[in-house]
């Protein structure tokens, strides 16, 4: 693992590669609602200097939006781009955990959908096994 | 009290688990062409499922993440999804022999024909995934499993040659009807039925199922280093007793009757119902193993909420993929395809897949965000490198050697 960058702010120091992108996030129930495949950063304008005053501010992580523009290039349609607020995230570890419940995010609506239409009609699917 | 008890329940599931179709079928065909010869792979593959099933579980105990978890984690977009989709496939096909194992077994109890009992089965699959707990599950089959030791009390009741076995294992005796392809691609699919990836998926994933913690470290570690060892001499039983009484008549494995036929001789009808039995708690449990594995592979790589500690509605689309792979499996074998022949080419395919699942095992089990300071030792480190390099080879050879060899024909 190459050195991160020292710091002189203290605080946790993220390599967006390492620690973020391809990370289960988890809701506060710890239930798995997704991958992260994109970073949402704001304050960069394409081709100047970085003001150092005013830093660029982490958005938005994008959750499963699909692997294919990420193996072949190119950008998602906006109607994949399934966001989770920055400010949504309680801690970050071995995987990203949230503060609020996944049924408040629509990357889960597919998951609620399966249940809806399929499992939960199936006698047995609301109970837990014995 | 308690605590050695469940110790040595998990030692018996282990040894009653860790015998599936492919083991049955690929240690019986080996040992009726090439006697003990190569047994030596079995200790090998044995050896290192050992090896990365205790890392996994390690790094499942201590962070709570399962296998394709880190896969998707540590191998990004792209070899991530190479990974997935090759086990998937190997693990859809694996299912598919399962429960075809089921099928040829509970057609040597009833004479009923398999292709009626492949739905029964896939349909009984599914409702033990469907409603029984995770724990009874893995411990009724395991425990069932273990009756597969008959194959030992019939090598010993059939009296052979232990010499003969011996020198077979130890000096590479020639066989005259074999080449050295045919025995390098039979060493390939005899270290893949060992090795199969499932394994390590299903291991780990059970852990999180059970929650187990730092606590559980030494309970797991029993497990793996006792039970998988065990359950390999039960696969060199299989072997030894296919080296006994098929290979001295030239009879060639090609159905699972010829399987259990030394254990008829040996033991005589009642150790053939028993050993009935034991084929089908194995297969039973494998198919549940594997069933589980595929919804485990999808769900945690893409991100799904899965497990069966969770109401099947809180895993809806884990669910739903087991479903999906069972009926893919009973289609399969409608087609009236030849399980045993499955068996054989999911084994060797499982070797390909092999490098991608245990490199970013290896990987994170020495990261200490992972695990802590349960970091790999520096031997261990050393051993499972060398592991690597001969999966990588093993990887490699499997599929020109399945061409030139015509599948081992």
């Amino acid at each position: 693992m190459p050195e991160l960058p020292k710091h002189e702010i203290a605080g946790q120091v993220l390599d967006v590669n390492l620690h973020i992108l391809d990370r289960q996030v988890l809701d506060n129930g710890d239930v798995p609602i997704g991958h992260v495949d994109g970073v949402e950063v704001d304050g960069i304008d394409r081709g100047q200097e970085l003001d150092p005053d005013s830093s660029p501010v982490v958005t938005n992580l994008v959750l499963n939006s699909g692997l294919w523009p990420r193996m072949f290039g190119g950008r998602p349609p906006e109607s994949r781009l399934h966001r989770v607020p920055w400010s949504a995230v309680s801690k970050i570890g071995t995987a990203i955990e949230l503060g609020e419940p996944g049924s408040s995010f629509d990357v889960t609506w597919p998951e609620r959908w399966v249940r809806d239409q399929v499992i939960a009609r199936i006698p047995g699917g609301r109970h837990a096994p014995e | 009290m308690k605590k050695y008890l469940a110790v040595a329940l998990g030692i018996l599931t282990a040894i009653g688990g860790f015998v599936d179709i492919g083991d049955l079928v690929t240690n019986a065909v080996v040992g009726s062409r090439f006697g003990m010869s190569l047994a030596w792979v079995v200790v090998v593959g044995v050896g290192g499922i050992c090896l990365f099933a205790q890392m996994s579980g390690r790094v499942a105990a201590i962070s709570g993440r399962a296998t394709f978890e880190i896969i998707r984690e540590r191998l990004g977009p792209r070899a991530g999804t190479a990974n997935l989709v090759a086990s998937v496939m190997i693990t859809v096909m694996t299912l598919t022999a399962e429960v075809g194992g089921i099928a040829l077994a509970l057609q040597l109890a009833s004479g009923v024909q398999p292709l009626l009992w492949i739905p029964v089965a896939a349909f009984a699959v599914w409702l033990v995934i469907w409603r029984v707990k995770f724990s009874i599950m893995e411990n009724v089959a395991g425990i069932l499993g273990l009756t597969l030791v008959v194959f030992g009390v019939a090598l010993f009741l059939l009296g052979p040659n232990w010499g003969d076995l011996r020198s077979q294992a130890l000096q590479q005796t020639s066989h005259p009807r074999e080449t050295p392809l045919t025995y390098w691609y039979y060493a390939i699919a005899l270290f893949g039925a060992a090795m199969t990836p499932y394994e390590v998926f299903f291991f780990s994933s059970g852990g999180v199922e059970e929650k187990w913690t730092e606590k559980d470290l030494v309970t797991s570690r029993a497990n793996v280093m006792v039970g998988f060892p065990l359950g390999g001499v039960l696969s060199l039983f299989i072997a030894g007793c296919a080296a006994t009484v098929l290979l001295p008549r030239g009879v060639d494995v090609d159905a699972l009757s010829q399987t259990v036929l030394p254990v008829a001789i040996g033991a005589g009808k009642l150790g053939l119902a028993i050993v009935i039995l034991g084929v089908v708690a194995a297969t039973f449990g494998a198919a549940l193993e594997t069933g589980l594995s595929a919804g485990y592979a999808l769900a945690q790589f893409n991100g799904w909420s899965w497990g069966k500690f969770r109401r099947p509605a809180e895993a809806a689309r884990f669910h739903l993929t087991i479903i999906v792979c069972l009926i893919i499996a009973v289609l399969v074998l409608l087609t009236g395809i030849d399980p045993i022949l499955v068996t054989e080419y999911s084994v060797v395919f499982s070797a390909v897949a092999l490098p991608l699942t245990y490199l970013p095992i290896l990987v994170v089990a020495n990261d200490p965000q992972y695990v802590g300071e349960h970091v790999n030792g520096r031997l261990l480190n050393a051993v499972s490198s060398v592991y690597l390099v001969i999966i990588l080879v093993a990887a490699v050879a499997a599929i020109p050697l399945m061409i030139l060899t015509k599948a081992g024909a």
